[in-house]
């Protein structure tokens, strides 16, 4: 149990504080939209929910049914709870292939090993000291929302919001003991994050395709996304799904036994899945590859892996999105209110705002998402010594950020590129009817929002690699709360689009503007600048 | 002639005492200089303030009159360097790792990398995760040589080294020696720099406290000896000769400790009957336990 505490605090202590002070305080974030967006009479807020009822269950497929929206817990664990679940999945990812590859890395694995701990009570205590991390995270999140209740003039429901934290839990844990099985089979760290990451991906796309086909209700029951939703007892009147979370734990269970079984069979340092060995004369001199001749090239060759999976699936996701617009939005405009509304939100075709909000929006998302996971590689090339290694070549410190800028820059490009590919291959048999041109400009735009992400991960990589990956990833969810709440809230326009998501905003809608890509592509200039600067500064150490 | 390295006051404070102090060192072009130190001593430290890896706090540090840190780059194309411990290249092979390291310094002659790969028996057809540490160890070496630098500066080259493998290393640096190379060896193992190495500078602390040339050292070089006799203890035998100290009588076992050549206890020892005699190497650190334990760094220099 010691063991299991000391791992929870040592192993997951960036992630507990960032994402239990960070929940607590986006729960108080929503309470005050909540307040705003839906009034404070009774009569006003049954209106409100009545809205957002009928214009949620046209977007099923991207977020839950909402429960109760006319009530705070409602409201938020619509909003709120409902992304917090996404971030926390990412988390555990990210985390079971740390505790699977990333310790085996450092040699922490090895270490425990041989101290007499079991492969399987290492994993045992992995799991546990993270769902420790994960349950008390879940808590401060749903808590938030009772301490902000008298603040809005709603009454706190502790005990449904404790039962929601714990349908999380539990489903969290589900997805992490997956990716922790998963990423015994390949060998690599980046091929398991991979994996593990396009797992997640894929059942949070089966889940919405099971809540918005009726014939295909049944496949949601592989997701623990669709388990955790059944839970909705944050909502004053919600239910707790009890077999479904005892479901969801049976599943965390079997997944970390399985992959302790794995464990069990592998070698430490390689995978379920051997790849066949070179050897011989042919492995006796350097390789002729030209793309491992200069620091960029070398970077994208070697995670040509991740990148082909980020390209591809953004193409695949991107053709889908499209080619449910037109139904969403048909549905949505056969309510007169919802019509009246989307005719003034949308300066051109409702359609072309739908598309907007459908995929570009998520495609921001996932732009967000890959800056991370590419700050989380320069972080780990630091911490593992291979800055200090390519440093003691003939290479500068101005190199390294060159290299890491450039590398960045073609790589979002042809991830924007994957997805502008996937949606102008679906246009036209979608029936949106859509400028062709004003497409490619606003998946165009999507690069310089790509490159500011970049140029602050960079900056941040340079100088600070062990907090680069916490620090960017809570960037990036400030920055899109603020987007999402300023409107809300009637914040001025200027901080509004302090978030970048905002500045984007909706540029297949509305006629393309230009300042908002020079403003993006100005914070790409400077995080690159800064991160010259203070890699220049910095003293290099691994150890 | 432009010294291969010098160092001027060079300081490195980490605080609390660790770092590197006031280090002024010169290894002149062609000459092999053995760095030695404990664990925590400042070595790997001098090493990064040479590289360029770190900020000195003061002072500076010259490669062939290039500035460590202002003239990185350049320093750096004169440099082969092989680290205590090779960072994760993951699922890159040998010979991606190799070529991407090429490519990045320019002029490597692959029949020079084939060579040395068939000397050290080392398969750059594997993955780096592959490797064993002592395959990683050679291939720290396979990257320090490869271009033919003017200056080797090894972190502890020999750690996880078979003795074969060993011999084959110390053969490397003799060649690369006569071929006029400048070797700046860092280790805590005496035997290590006594096989390659002319010069001699001893840190502790952070601090510098002597620079000898090997003969100097042989000087300093303690032994541990016990010799057992057949007919009871001869203590006498040893007390007063020269660099022979703390003599100790146990039943038929002497004990001592012997300080430079041998030949004194060599003669002492004639016309007596001797069942067993063992003299051992003391580590290192038993070297500064016996010389420096109780003294500052300014007295030891002295």
């Amino acid at each position: 149990m010691r063991l299991i505490g000391w791992m929870a605090w040592r192993l997951h202590r960036r992630a507990l504080i960032g994402f239990g002070a960070g929940g607590f305080l986006l729960s108080f974030a929503y309470g005050g939209a909540y307040n705003q967006a839906a009034g404070t009479t009774d009569a006003s807020r049954a209106a409100f929910g009545r809205t957002i009822s009928l214009a949620a269950k046209q977007f099923a497929f991207l977020v839950p049914i909402p429960v109760h929206p006319e009530t705070l817990g409602g409201y938020e664990q619509y909003k709120w709870l409902s992304s917090a679940v996404i971030l926390f999945a990412i988390w555990a990812a990210v985390a079971a292939v740390g505790a699977a590859r990333g310790d085996e890395e450092r040699g922490l694995t090895e270490q425990w090993l041989a101290s007499g701990l079991t492969r399987g009570r290492l994993l045992v205590a992995r799991t546990a000291a993270f769902g420790l991390a994960l349950l008390f995270v879940a808590v401060a999140s749903v808590l938030g929302i009772s301490a902000v209740a008298p603040l809005v003039h709603s009454d706190a429901n502790v005990g449904g919001e404790l039962l929601k934290a714990v349908s999380m839990t539990a489903g969290v844990l589900a997805a992490y003991g997956l990716v922790l099985l998963l990423a015994q089979l390949p060998a690599e760290r980046q091929t398991a994050t991979s994996f593990g990451v396009g797992i997640l991906v894929l059942l949070l796309i089966v889940n919405g395709l099971a809540d918005t086909i009726d014939s295909a209700t049944w496949i949601g029951a592989v997701s623990p996304f669709h388990w955790m939703e059944r839970t909705s007892s944050a909502a004053p009147g919600g239910s707790f799904d009890l077999l479904g979370t005892l479901g969801l734990a049976v599943a965390a269970a079997v997944f970390v036994a399985g992959a302790a079984a794995v464990f069990q069979r592998r070698d430490l340092g390689g995978g379920l899945i051997a790849w066949g060995r070179r050897t011989g004369v042919a492995g006796r001199v350097a390789a002729v590859n030209p793309l491992l001749r200069t620091p960029i090239t070398e970077g994208l060759w070697e995670q040509r892996v991740g990148l082909l999976v980020w390209t591809f699936s953004t193409l695949v996701v991107g053709a889908l999105m499209v080619s449910v617009s037109k139904s969403v939005s048909d549905a949505l405009l056969s309510d007169p209110r919802l019509g009246a509304m989307f005719a003034r939100a949308g300066a051109g075709s409702v359609y072309a705002t739908m598309l907007g909000f459908i995929w570009f929006g998520f495609a921001l998302l996932i732009l967000a998402g890959y800056s991370v996971v590419q700050a989380s590689r320069w972080a780990a090339q630091d911490q593992e010594g291979r800055v200090e290694m390519l440093l003691t070549a003939p290479v500068s410190r101005t190199m390294v950020v060159i290299d890491r800028a450039v590398e960045f820059a073609t790589a979002s490009l042809l991830v924007v590129a994957g997805g502008y590919v996937g949606v102008a291959t679906e246009l036209p048999r979608s029936g949106l009817g859509l400028d062709a041109g004003r497409v490619f400009t606003a998946s165009a735009l999507m690069w310089p929002f790509a490159l500011a992400f970049g140029g602050l991960g960079v900056a941040l990589a340079s100088r600070w690699p062990r907090i680069a990956v916490p620090a960017l990833a809570a960037f990036a969810v400030a920055e899109y709360v603020l987007g999402d709440l300023a409107p809300i809230l009637g914040a001025p326009g200027w901080v509004a689009n302090l978030s970048i998501f905002h500045l984007y905003g909706n540029p297949v809608a509305s006629a393309p503007s230009w300042p908002p890509a020079f403003w993006m592509a100005l914070v790409f200039v400077v995080g690159f600048g800064a991160a010259l600067l203070l890699m220049r500064r910095r003293d290099l150490s691994s150890s | 002639m432009t010294a291969a390295i010098t160092t001027d006051k060079l300081t490195k404070d980490y605080g609390g005492g660790r770092g590197l102090f006031d280090l002024d060192l010169e290894v002149a072009e062609g000459d092999v200089f053995g760095y030695l130190g404990p664990n925590g001593a400042g070595k790997s430290t001098t090493i990064r303030l040479l590289m360029g890896l770190v900020h000195a706090t003061k002072g500076s540090a010259r490669i062939f009159g290039l500035d460590s840190m202002a003239d990185a780059v350049a320093a750096k194309r004169l440099i082969g360097y092989a680290p205590g411990e090779l960072p994760q290249f993951g699922g890159l092979r040998g010979a991606e790792i190799v070529g991407h390291f090429a490519a990045l310094r320019g002029g490597v002659d692959k029949t020079r990398v084939k060579e040395i790969c068939e000397r050290l028996e080392l398969d750059l057809g594997l993955k780096f995760r592959e490797y064993s540490s002592g395959n990683k160890r050679k291939l720290a070496i396979l990257l320090a040589f490869m271009h033919r630098p003017r200056l080797l500066i090894l972190d502890e080259p020999s750690n996880a080294l078979d003795p074969l493998n060993q011999q084959e290393l110390f053969k490397l640096l003799r060649e690369a020696t006569a071929d006029g190379a400048t070797v700046f060896l860092s280790s805590h193992v005496l035997s290590e720099v006594e096989h390659v190495c002319r010069r001699v500078g001893i840190i502790r602390h952070g601090r510098l406290v002597k620079v000898a040339r090997l003969e100097e050292l042989h000087e300093m070089h303690v032994r541990k000896v016990e010799v057992e006799f057949a007919d009871g203890a001869h203590p006498e035998l040893f007390r007063g000769l020269p660099g022979v100290e703390d003599v100790v009588a146990n039943h038929n076992r002497v004990t001592f400790t012997a300080r430079g050549s041998f030949e004194a206890v060599g003669d002492a020892l004639a016309g007596h009957h001797v069942v067993n005699l063992s003299s051992h190497e003391p580590s290192l650190e038993e070297v500064f336990l016996t010389y420096y334990q109780d003294r500052k760094p300014e007295e030891a220099r002295a």
